[in-house]
């Protein structure tokens, strides 16, 4: 599961970290952030307005259902 | 937001293999987290981070998320059959993003005359990919696996084995279900061959079909799902339809005129219902197009099997349709489905 785990890590890693995503990133922010300062806002509450799918335990998350 | 969620699902979520192990929320949140920075803050200190917390949201299905995802009730898979369709704690199917598919349970209702799958998903992903995942495998499998099974029981060879179902018809589903997933979830860049477009269009007109309340409009999403594998023209469908289907599906040529006349009358139905002529659906129709839908599936990954078989793993949708053509065109056999596909009364159709 190790192998495998770190295999899927790096994929993702792996395009997470290209240059290409980075400074399309940045460029995206930057341009959003001068259009719209309020688009801050949605990203903060990002977390407290998405869908998480499962209920949240004291160990981690409940996948199970 | 929408362009910052248009760049991570364009440039991350759309390059990873499909369905991927992380969704575009899964990003945007940590970008929220590391990258609103205050007033100079450097952002190449903080994307490190970035990137950290979003690796952090992958987590080994074994550690924590015990036994996978599994479907409720509401996803039942229904058979319809009594024998066993899978080998209980086996894996179903497997795709290269690295979700697996697990057969849990086998539930009988009816007295047990009729068994429902507990299925559950598992993979190296994030808690929302999980749940997005699992929910499109448990549509897919519910829209597939029972025509598969229907499709194959009545075969089984074993003389020992009457009730349960065979290997041979189990490794059969399992076969056609790993090509449809495959398919499902091919990349983009595929998008010309049937795994690309057609077979997806397909799956999905079909899960919607079977969603639908209102048997018009599921009897008239199953013939989309038809077009969808065999569709080239914009005009004169019925007739382009039924020829087709009828000779994928039938391999006497004689046979095929009758064939063409019910496919036709399936579709004069359809239109007369959805145009308002006719307000009530024959009882058998709405089973009858879906049944065709499912049949005329088959007997495209019958083709594409026995394409790879010959060394054409990636055939292209233009030389089925030629190879159709040529078939519909001397009355000769389609090559490919391994036997006679039509299965739909024939007394259900002969009437205007």
């Amino acid at each position: 599961m190790t192998a495998e785990w770190n295999q899927v890590l790096e994929q993702v890693r792996v395009w997470l970290d290209r240059d290409k995503f980075r400074t399309t990133l940045l460029a995206e922010l930057a341009r959003e952030y001068r259009e719209t300062p309020a688009i801050w806002n949605d990203i903060a509450s990002a977390d407290a307005s998405a869908t998480m799918p499962h209920q949240k335990t004291s160990s981690g998350i409940d996948f199970y259902r | 937001m929408a362009g910052l969620a248009e760049a991570v699902t364009r440039e991350v979520i759309d390059k990873l293999p499909q369905p991927a192990v992380i969704v575009k929320e899964d990003v945007l949140e940590s970008i929220a987290e590391h990258l609103v920075l205050p007033d100079g803050g450097s952002f190449e200190q903080a994307y490190p981070q970035f990137v950290l917390s979003v690796l952090d949201r992958l987590v080994p299905p074994q550690t924590t998320y015990g036994a996978g995802l599994r479907n409720t009730s509401s996803e039942r898979i229904d058979i319809g059959m009594t024998a066993a369709p899978f080998e209980e704690e086996s894996i179903v199917a497997e795709l290269p993003s690295g979700f697996k598919i697990f057969c849990d349970e086998v539930r009988w209702k009816d007295g047990g005359f009729d068994s429902t799958l507990v299925v559950s998903v598992q993979g190296v992903c994030s808690a929302r990919a999980l749940d997005r995942a699992s929910k499109q495998f448990f549509e897919i499998m519910r829209a597939l696996v029972p025509f598969f099974f229907r499709q194959e029981m009545g075969k089984s060879t074993d003389a020992d084995d009457d009730s349960d179902t065979t290997s041979a018809v189990r490794n059969t589903v399992l076969v056609r279900l790993q090509k449809c997933l495959t398919m499902y979830f091919a990349p983009e860049s595929t998008k010309g061959t049937f795994q690309g477009r057609r077979i997806r269009n397909a799956v999905r007109l079909l899960i919607e079909s079977d969603r639908q309340v209102h048997d018009a409009v599921g009897l008239s999403l199953s013939f989309a799902a038809i077009e969808a594998l065999l569709g080239e023209k914009t005009e004169g469908i019925a007739e382009e339809l039924s020829r087709k289907a009828a000779t994928l599906l039938v391999p006497n040529a004689d046979n095929r005129r009758a064939a063409i006349k019910a496919i036709k009358r399936m579709y004069d139905h359809r239109s007369k219902l959805l145009h308002g002529e006719r307000l009530i659906v024959e009882p058998h129709a709405r089973d009858d197009v879906r049944v065709l839908a499912a049949a005329v599936l088959r007997g495209v990954l019958d083709w594409l099997h026995f394409a790879a078989r010959f060394g054409e793993p990636d055939a292209e949708a233009s030389k089925f349709f030629v190879d159709l053509q040529e078939a519909s065109d001397t009355g000769r056999l389609f090559v490919g489905p391994s036997e006679d596909l039509w299965t739909i009364p024939a007394e259900n159709w002969d009437k205007e």
